[in-house]
């Protein structure tokens, strides 16, 4: 104990003495019965009028004042904890913060939500940088993005993180870890810092992995719980029937509660739910109600309320896919084609519609997503104008040429796919540049090799305006897309016969097919989809979800932060989107975080932040007070001298 | 004079007698011999009655005996109202008996008083429940009085009882013949504004009402020095006063309402007598005495 603090804590038994003194000696108001108390008029006591309001006031801040001299003589005790990073050497530090956004952390948190928390401790770090320190800020919700690239601008970051939100988006700390080490690398400061600040509830149990080169640190341990939650994934109306998917992080925390389907005039009917962690229930509904908008809610609470309710939306809003097939796939002992398969492995919610040839009207490709055209051998001029119709309005398609793309009878074409002569070719090269299939992804190097038994031949002024995804190796198209109005149009010069290659058995196959249906849920108007997902509606469509307005860019994109029923107003007509939780997030088991920064050289802590600076400013303004309300005093005392003279 | 500890004696028999002592005699000029008769009703003659009471016209008539009753004023009937609610069971720090029972001191010896007189002597109990005992005359009369007094502790809320003063009132206004004397004891306290109204409505067909005050020493001088919370027995109501501040306006308040009490008796015959319980009750009984009989006792 320094002679200081010695001294500071006598000063605070020097304000304590008077104080108990003062206590003792005041006398007490005694009460007693008094039968005629309404004869008696009422007075304020003496010893009240001493103490009135402005004495009470002059008190305070002595004694206030006293108080934080005597604070500040024990500054070396009295430190506050919050969070703040180490910097050894006092090296200028790299720090990004991966802030996770997701539904999870809107779970209760003590008064707070674990979200709450995290967004003041994140405040609280960009407030304890200096200068010469870069900070950038990277959002774990789904998809991570980064909100604010490593700069030294900290009020920058500080803003952005001020003005994030908590979401109904999933987690995806896969891909914001990494995506925040090569941040953190790429800033110049010698010392590179992660902070995740998480609830690490994905609904996988992998332990993470720290980005390689950079200090990664996960504070705040009270963001992780394993809090009971179940929540309402989806719900769909067949006529009186509802259809439920529910999920619960445990088995046990679907006990006694029960799903209720619930109209504007209460509930229409429920079932109880089983000990399960996840199941699909069926409510018969007592009323069917047409017309208006049923809710399935759970009953009974849980850590997190937002996904105890989910909007009933129609079989109608599934996604709809169509594929138009060639003469070779619907031969063969194959019941279902390989594009269907393919679709159907992608996601199992989605409703194929396998046509033989394409509808010669717009109007009857309107209700599917994507259309996808499987070795067609030509469009006549009908398929052609209703096809670019679809697209223009906003509609995408999917052409893989094959074989029979070589037999198209006279006056068929492929536009809009290709303009110009297309052919096929018995011969083609090995298999794709691997250079020109990074953008698929990992698993596109395996086009490398296909050996196929032939392939589409088309002119060079096909791809004009063009993104090419793949090329052969003799530098040709293999994959390409094209911008259609509001539509996309993807093409492939290699078909999914199986005779021809094993084109349609690679991941890169799968990977093209889920670019064109992402495409098709983010144009189309997938009635469903995961919060987060990028949607595209028409330029100057109003959107209203469940949070109110939404605000839309000037491409007509828009992000839905919370799930619920959308309704998106253009041209007159009004269309209902439905943005879904991830299941995952339901869960709230924390994943094991990345080793602990503590094992690691220059690891973050929790620091102590001195507190003499600030209590130092209370005392001035302490006596700055004091000396304003003594002149106010005298003055008033003065005035009343002057009246009763 | 020293202050009589009453509630330390044995009995309100002796206490009644005690105070009562002095009064017995002389109270009346004479029993059932007064000057003024008033005829009453008539009744068949029974064996043992006297003679020269039969209405001889009357018996003409009917051809039966009947015997013509009269009241004289020396029949006057004694009521004693005792107010016995909470506030009359409180009694001061250094008060020796609480007011209820300083009014059964007062009030037994009243009825002693006037049984040795051979008036009837009734009794009802304001307080919550009212209890009425009927009018007797001699030792059964005070018996019945002191018994139900004894039988009684000061307790109940009237303020909070809308209707308890109408059960102990009602009874005597309902029996009590002309002339009766009915003595109000009570502190004047809380309910006095409804108590004033339907008491001195008792105050017609040539009855005296008569209210005895009773107050408690720090109840009529208000003895308090430092800051005090006052509470009031009856009802919910507190108040935070300096005393030294208020006294004399508490003071003149409570000299107001005896004022009101007194003012409106006088104007119904009647008249207020106060006492304090660290006081003698031979003098509020003398004063009471001289109220009811119109000055025949002093």
């Amino acid at each position: 104990m320094s002679f200081a603090s010695a001294l500071g804590l006598l000063v605070a038994l020097g304000v304590t003495l008077p104080l108990v003194a003062h206590m003792l000696r005041r006398r007490k108001t005694v009460t007693r019965a008094f039968p005629p108390a309404r004869l008696v008029p009422s007075a304020t006591p003496a010893s009240k009028k001493r103490a009135r309001l402005e004495d009470r006031a002059l008190f305070a801040l002595r004694t206030l004042g006293v108080l934080a001299l005597a604070v500040l003589g024990a500054a070396p005790f009295v430190t506050c904890s919050r969070l703040a990073l180490d910097r050894p050497g006092g090296s200028a530090l790299a720090v990004v913060i991966v802030i996770d956004d997701s539904m999870s952390m809107k779970a209760k948190s003590g008064t707070s939500t674990r979200f709450a928390k995290a967004k003041k401790a994140a405040v609280e770090l960009v407030e304890s940088l200096r200068e010469g320190d870069s900070v950038g800020v990277v959002a774990a919700g789904t998809p991570a993005r980064m909100l604010v690239a490593p700069s030294d601008a900290h009020d920058v970051s500080r803003r952005a993180l001020l003005a994030l939100e908590a979401s109904d988006r999933g987690t995806d700390l896969e891909t914001a870890l990494p995506l925040a080490g090569t941040l953190a690398r790429s800033a110049h400061q010698p010392q590179k810092r992660l902070v995740l600040l998480s609830d690490l509830a994905d609904g996988s149990d992998k332990a993470l992995d720290a980005p390689e080169g950079v200090t990664t640190w996960t504070p705040a341990e009270e963001l992780r719980g394993r809090e009971p939650d179940c929540g309402v994934v989806r719900a769909e109306g067949r006529g009186r029937d509802v259809r439920a998917r529910v999920v619960c992080g445990r088995a046990e925390d679907a006990a006694g509660r029960r799903l209720e389907v619930r109209g504007p005039a209460g509930a229409l009917g429920f079932v109880a739910l089983q000990k399960e962690r996840s199941q699909d229930v069926e409510v018969v509904l007592s009323d069917s109600a047409p017309g208006t908008q049923l809710f399935a809610k759970l009953t009974g609470s849980d850590a997190l309320a937002d996904d105890d309710e989910a909007p009933v939306t129609t079989q109608a809003g599934t996604l709809s896919v169509a594929v138009v097939l060639s003469g070779a796939s619907q031969g063969g002992d194959r019941r279902v084609s390989i594009v269907e398969e393919a679709i159907g492995a992608l996601d199992e919610t989605i409703a194929v519609r396998p046509l033989f040839t394409v509808p010669e009207s717009p109007e009857a490709l309107v209700p599917h997503a994507l259309v996808i055209l499987d070795d067609p051998s030509g469009l006549v001029p009908e398929a052609r104008s209703a096809l670019r119709a679809y697209v223009e309005r906003g509609g995408v398609a999917v052409a893989l040429l094959g074989s029979h793309a070589g037999s198209a009878i006279l006056g068929n074409t492929f536009e809009p796919f290709v303009s110009g002569a297309v052919r096929w070719a018995s011969t083609a090269p090995r298999g794709a540049d691997a250079a020109s299939v990074g953008g698929l992804g990992a698993t596109a190097i395996g086009l490398t090799d296909l050996a196929p038994k032939g392939r589409v031949l088309i002119e060079d002024r096909a791809t004009a305006n063009a993104t090419v995804l793949a090329r052969w190796a003799d530098d040709r198209p293999l994959v390409f897309t094209r911008r259609e109005g509001r539509g996309e149009l993807y093409t492939a010069t290699l078909g999914s016969s199986l005779d021809e290659s094993d084109f349609a058995l690679r991941p890169a196959f799968l990977e093209i097919l889920g670019r064109a249906l992402a495409d098709a849920r983010s144009r189309k108007g997938s009635l469903r989809a995961s919060v987060g997902t990028r949607w595209v509606v028409p330029s100057g469509a109003r959107v209203n979800g469940p949070g109110g307005a939404v605000t839309v860019g000037e491409q007509g994109e828009l992000s839905p932060q919370r799930a619920g029923l959308y309704a998106v107003s253009s041209g007159g007509e009004v269309e209902g989107r439905v943005a879904e939780i991830d299941e995952r997030e339901v869960d709230l088991t924390p994943r094991t975080p990345p080793p602990r920064a503590a094992d690691q050289a220059g690891g973050a802590n929790v620091s102590r932040v001195e507190l003499s600076p600030y209590v130092a400013y209370v005392l001035l303004f302490l006596l700055a007070g004091e000396a304003i309300l003594r002149r106010l005093l005298r003055d008033r005392s003065t005035g009343e001298g002057a009246a009763a003279r | 004079m020293k202050a009589l500890d009453w509630s330390r004696l044995t009995g309100l028999r002796l206490r009644a007698r005690a105070v009562s002592d002095g009064f017995v005699l002389g109270a009346h000029a004479s029993r059932r011999r007064g000057g003024g008769v008033e005829f009453s009703g008539h009744r068949p003659y029974v064996a043992g009655d006297d003679l020269r009471l039969i209405d001889r016209r009357v018996m003409a008539r009917h051809d039966r005996p009947y015997i013509r009753e009269v009241e004289t004023d020396t029949d006057r009937t004694l009521w004693l109202v005792v107010d016995a609610s909470a506030s009359m069971g409180w009694r001061g720090e250094r008060a020796a008996s609480s007011k209820f029972e300083y009014a059964s001191v007062v009030a037994a010896a009243l009825a002693r008083v006037a049984t040795a007189g051979g008036d009837p002597v009734g009794l009802t109990i304001l307080g919550s429940p009212a209890s009425i005992t009927r009018p007797a005359r001699g030792a059964q009369g005070f018996e019945r009085v002191v018994a139900a007094l004894e039988a009684t502790a000061a307790s109940g809320d009237l303020s909070a009882d809308g209707g308890a003063l109408d059960r102990a009132l009602f009874p005597v206004a309902e029996r009590s013949r002309a002339g009766s004397v009915i003595v109000l004891l009570s502190d004047l306290v809380d309910t006095h504004e409804a108590l004033m109204r339907r008491f001195l409505a008792l105050g017609t067909r040539r009855r005296t009402p008569v209210v005895v005050r009773v107050l408690d020493r720090e109840e009529a001088s208000f003895p308090f020095a430092d800051p005090v919370r006052l509470v009031a027995v009856e009802g919910s109501y507190e108040i935070e006063t300096n005393p030294d501040a208020v006294r004399s306006a508490y003071l003149a308040a409570l000299a107001a309402t005896t004022a009101r009490w007194a003012s409106a008796l006088v104007e119904r015959g009647g008249r207020l007598v106060e006492g304090v319980t660290d006081t003698d009750p031979v003098a509020v009984v003398r004063q009471t005495l001289q109220a009811a009989l119109g000055g025949v006792a002093a």
